[in-house]
């Protein structure tokens, strides 16, 4: 292998591609890049396994060949090297970079050792509007439940209906809903798993990029082409449970409240309540409601009034605050809305107004207040 | 005074026996419906009262037994089952010894009736403490039935050595389930108190039998041993059914292993079907498994023990090696033992790096846990809470001493903060929680630690009630049977801590919420891991809040391993400083050692 490249444009593609390698791993192969070029172009490819990616970058290749090396060093080392062409070469499992007056040599491992990445199949890609994808991701994702002993609550469903599009997530205890009415996939005929990983650096790479990207829905895999960069990976099995039963449809109990000064309230009484539980205890009463919160092991007590337009049965109820910040910090709206049943069943949190063809909702489980 | 050798009267000889045989109600329970089914009966019905101790009355539609018989089968070894020496050394039948009847009989108000399909009337043979009272007619159904009331009237001492009427009755129904797992052609009902425990109709195949008595979500996850690829005649036939490592126990009770359809004990065949495991389960959890070995009866002695719980084998080893080959191929077949298969990954590379782990392979770097470093906040004043609950924190009588020790040394948490400002923290090993505390450096048990504060916690919400979160999609959880009497006994305590749960038909509850301190684990297998733990500590004999208690906070606290973040760390500190008893865990285990600063000194040669 032998080729000249740029070093801004190298070191570009490597840092993108260094999200994916994993920090820790039991297959130390993976902590390697893998290094190949065809006639005109340098590919560099990482995987854990579960995601994986390929960045391409324009390059004098005088000779072909593969190579996988350490991406860290190899990483550190291209982001300080000086501007301007360096050039690059290899031997059986060194891989040899000149720069102007320098000269860095360091180990490689064959490419054949190098996990063979997933088949993807390129001309099935449909062009979807990167920013929404963007915002549809962000609302959702928070929700992916961590537990690994269920692994199909580890993913983001992606559901497509008509012309719509529909991300939902959920632990078992929150749930968020999103859904976009112009977005049609005919390709998307089965409802997808999508770990949340790779929904993470979708959004992380995307920053530097605008407008349409490609996705592919493989067989067991999702991928992102953009242009420059392919992201992929694996999907998770379902089946995913019934979101649909759970939502309330006819919850009657309507608060209305500032966004910015309920979240800043949350936070300000969930620094007294319970380190472990978090809860905090909504009164709600008419125009106003009352936050309240304990901590036994501290001695703590905090309570607060704060303004808001309350129809409905009066009630106490408790819920985890980190997860009302959440949904505060999801809602861009400048009220915020809660659709109540009971204490102890689940309700509804929305703004009170979306963007065009878009809507979207939190359900949020209380946490059962004892006395 | 010399006494002269005689020999002992027949009423004496049996009650000797009834000790050998006659342990607890199980085993005359066992005795019994082992009789039903060498009877031919299709259909078994098992009344118990107090756990058995009160009441057992076993009802089958067997063959039956005329006058004579059924006097005769009063004696001592007189059976119908075998008849010449011969006999003895390929035996079919569950019984052979002719002891059982006798024996039971001789320690408890014993009533047999019986009709044969000879005779148009039965017979009523009436038997207390071994004396025979009356035999009259009666008009009966053909077949047998027993029944026997206040068990061990007359042996004193036996009687005192009974368990709980919970743990007498968590006996037979493990027996009774043994029993209907291998006879799945006969129908059993069993009831308790006049509640009805196992109600299982004649099934065709085994399967349907597993089903009944696991429920749909454990039985779908039974692996069924294939039948082997070679049709060649062997000693013996192995079949049945491995549990999927995920459905794990943490009992061997689970495992059910039959030789010829009886049920045996045998820790070295069990030890075959563990194993084939391998690590795909944790240390300390066992499979689920149901396994049937056929083999010529003249190749394993069962006359081995009056119970006949234990079973030689001619050849044992080679049994050991087929077994423990055919449960490793079934869980291979159905890649229950996970194995990485991923392009251009050499199989064996993974297996090393998972057994051996790091500093191994010279191409990449050796990957080193980070120690996490934490400048801690300054310490929050402690709140002592006020448990009047003194005595559940008393630490096992042998660690009195150490704990007066440590009380002396160990300066009290607010020492902690009016002198240090800002010690600092470090995860090591992702176990132990490392800090200074003066100038000694505090090493914690993080699962330790965690258990003592949820015990405690757990007594507080059992006064107060717990803090719940409800789940947004009730989970309905399939017991099994004592895992649902477990349940059943103590649904106020469990609903108390915050598993807010309702009986949804059969064995199954449905579960809707959780004590919110564990998190986010799943439903299904943290409450099942609770019940299980606990039904094992109650059968320890530990009293049931203690024994919740404990359960709760085993199953719910950081596993060594977890690693925690700067908040969890303080969290548990301050928490654990403010329990009542923060050195020892509930199981009297040490929740931290001290590390005084001259013993680095010396170390380094300072001192």
């Amino acid at each position: 292998m032998k080729f000249a490249v740029e070093k801004e444009k190298l070191a570009e593609v490597v840092q993108k591609v260094l999200n994916v390698v994993p920090v820790r791993s039991t297959l130390p192969v993976l902590s390697n890049f893998l290094l190949e070029t065809n006639e005109k172009q340098v590919s560099l490819k990482a995987t854990d396994l579960d995601v994986s990616m390929t960045a391409n970058v324009e390059a004098a290749v005088s000779k072909k060949g593969a190579l996988a090396v350490p991406a860290r060093p190899f990483a550190d080392l291209v982001r300080e090297l000086p501007s301007g062409k360096i050039d690059v070469s290899s031997t059986e499992d060194r891989l040899d970079i000149k720069c102007k007056g320098g000269r860095y040599k360091i180990s490689g491992i064959p490419a054949e050792d190098f996990p063979a990445l997933p088949e993807v199949y390129m001309s099935k890609a449909v062009k979807l509007d990167g920013e929404r994808l963007v915002r549809m991701i962000r609302k959702s994702l928070f929700a992916v439940s961590k537990d690994e002993t269920r692994p199909a609550l580890n993913g983001v469903l992606w559901h497509a209906e008509a012309d719509k599009l529909l991300m939902v997530a959920t632990d078992g205890h929150r749930l968020a809903k999103i859904e976009h009415a112009k977005t049609k996939i005919k390709r998307l005929t089965n409802d997808i798993i999508v770990p949340p990983k790779a929904l993470d650096y979708f959004v992380r790479i995307f920053a530097d990029y605008e407008g349409n990207i490609g996705v592919i829905f493989g067989e067991s895999n999702l991928s992102f082409d953009f242009g420059d960069a392919l992201l992929t990976t694996r999907l998770l099995e379902g089946p995913y449970p019934n979101y649909d039963q759970v939502i309330p449809k006819d919850n009657v109990n309507k608060l209305v409240v500032a966004r910015d000064d309920f979240g800043q309230t949350v936070r300000r009484v969930a620094i007294l309540s319970n380190a472990l539980t978090h809860q905090i205890k909504l009164s709600l009463k008419g125009t106003s409601m009352e936050l309240t919160a304990t901590n036994f092991d501290i001695g703590g007590e905090a309570r607060e009034t704060l303004p808001a337009n309350y129809s409905g049965k009066e009630m106490d109820i408790g819920y985890n605050a980190s997860y009302l910040l959440d949904v505060v910090k999801q809602v861009d709206s400048d009220e915020l809305i809660f659709e109540l049943d009971t204490p102890t069943t689940a309700g509804v949190a929305r703004p009170n107004r979306y963007e065009e063809n878009e809507e979207y909702m939190f359900l949020l489980m209380p946490l059962r207040l004892m006395d | 005074m010399k006494n002269k050798i005689k020999v002992l009267p027949q009423n004496l000889v049996n009650k000797i026996a009834a000790g050998e045989v006659v342990e607890r109600p199980a085993s005359v329970v066992k005795e019994l419906v082992e009789n039903s089914l060498d009877a031919g009966a299709k259909s078994i019905f098992i009344e118990l009262r107090a756990g058995g101790t009160r009441l057992i009355k076993v009802t089958d539609d067997g063959w039956g037994m005329s006058k004579e018989e059924l006097l005769l089968s009063l004696e001592r070894h007189s059976t119908s089952k075998i008849s010449s020496v011969e006999d003895l050394f390929r035996i079919s039948t569950f019984g052979f010894r002719g002891e059982a009847l006798p024996a039971i009989a001789s320690v408890s108000f014993f009533e047999i009736k019986s009709r044969d399909r000879e005779s148009l009337f039965g017979h009523k043979v009436v038997v207390e403490g071994g004396e025979l009272k009356s035999v009259k007619e009666e008009g009966l159904p053909i077949g047998t039935s027993v029944e026997l009331r206040e068990l061990f009237f007359n042996i004193p001492a036996r009687r005192k050595f009974l368990k709980t009427v919970f743990t007498e009755l968590k006996h037979c129904i493990l027996l009774v389930t043994k029993f209907a797992l291998a006879n799945h052609e006969v129908a059993f009902k069993m009831t308790h108190e006049g509640r009805t425990i196992h109600e299982l109709a004649q099934r065709e195949k085994p399967e349907d039998r597993l089903f009944d008595i696991y429920g749909e979500s454990l039985s779908q996850r039974m692996i069924p041993i294939p039948a082997p690829s070679d049709n060649s005649k062997r000693d013996f036939e192995i079949r049945g059914y491995l549990g999927n490592p995920e459905i794990s126990r943490n009992s061997r009770n689970d495992i059910h292993l039959f030789v010829n359809r009886r049920q045996v004990s045998s820790r070295r065949l069990m030890h075959a079907i563990i194993s084939a495991y391998g690590g795909t389960i944790e240390r300390n959890r066992f499979p689920m498994a149901v396994i049937f070995i056929e083999i010529d009866p003249q190749k394993v002695d069962v006359n081995v023990h009056p119970t006949k719980n234990e079973v030689r084998f001619q050849d044992e080893n080679a049994l050991y090696d087929r077994l423990h080959l055919r449960c490793k191929q079934a869980l291979q077949e159905t890649e229950a033992v996970p194995s990485i298969a991923f392009e251009g990954v050499k199989e064996a590379d993974v297996e090393s790096e998972s057994t051996q782990i790091r500093f191994e392979r010279p191409a990449a770097k050796p990957v080193i846990e980070p120690i996490q470093r934490i400048s801690r906040e300054k310490q929050s004043d402690q709140v002592r809470k006020e448990v009047a609950l003194k005595e559940l924190y008393k630490p096992p009588e042998q660690t009195q001493r150490e704990v007066e020790r440590l009380e002396k040394k160990t300066p009290k948490p607010q020492e902690v903060t009016s002198e240090l400002g800002t010690p600092d923290m470090w995860q090591f090993a992702g176990v132990y929680i490392l800090a200074q505390v003066k100038d000694k450096l505090l090493v914690i048990d993080q699962h330790a630690a965690h258990e003592r504060i949820l015990f405690e916690e757990a007594f507080e919400s059992f006064k107060r009630g717990g803090q719940v979160q409800q789940l947004l999609f009730p989970h309905t959880v399939e017991l099994t049977l004592t895992e649902y009497q477990t349940y059943e006994q103590n649904s106020e305590l469990l609903a108390k801590l915050g598993f807010i749960s309702e009986p949804f038909g059969g064995k199954t509850v449905v579960v809707k919420g959780l004590p919110a301190q564990r998190g986010n684990p799943n439903p299904e297998v943290y409450f099942r891991e609770i019940l299980d733990d606990l039904q094992e500590r109650l059968s320890a004999g530990e009293e049931k809040a203690r024994a919740l208690a404990s359960a709760y906070a085993c199953k719910s606290a950081v596993t060594a391993g977890t690693r925690l973040t700067t908040e969890e760390m303080n969290a548990l500190f301050d928490r654990l400083f403010a329990c009542r008893e923060p050195h020892f865990c509930p199981h009297g285990r040490p929740t931290l050692v001290e590390l005084p600063v001259e013993e680095f000194h010396k170390k380094f040669k300072r001192l």
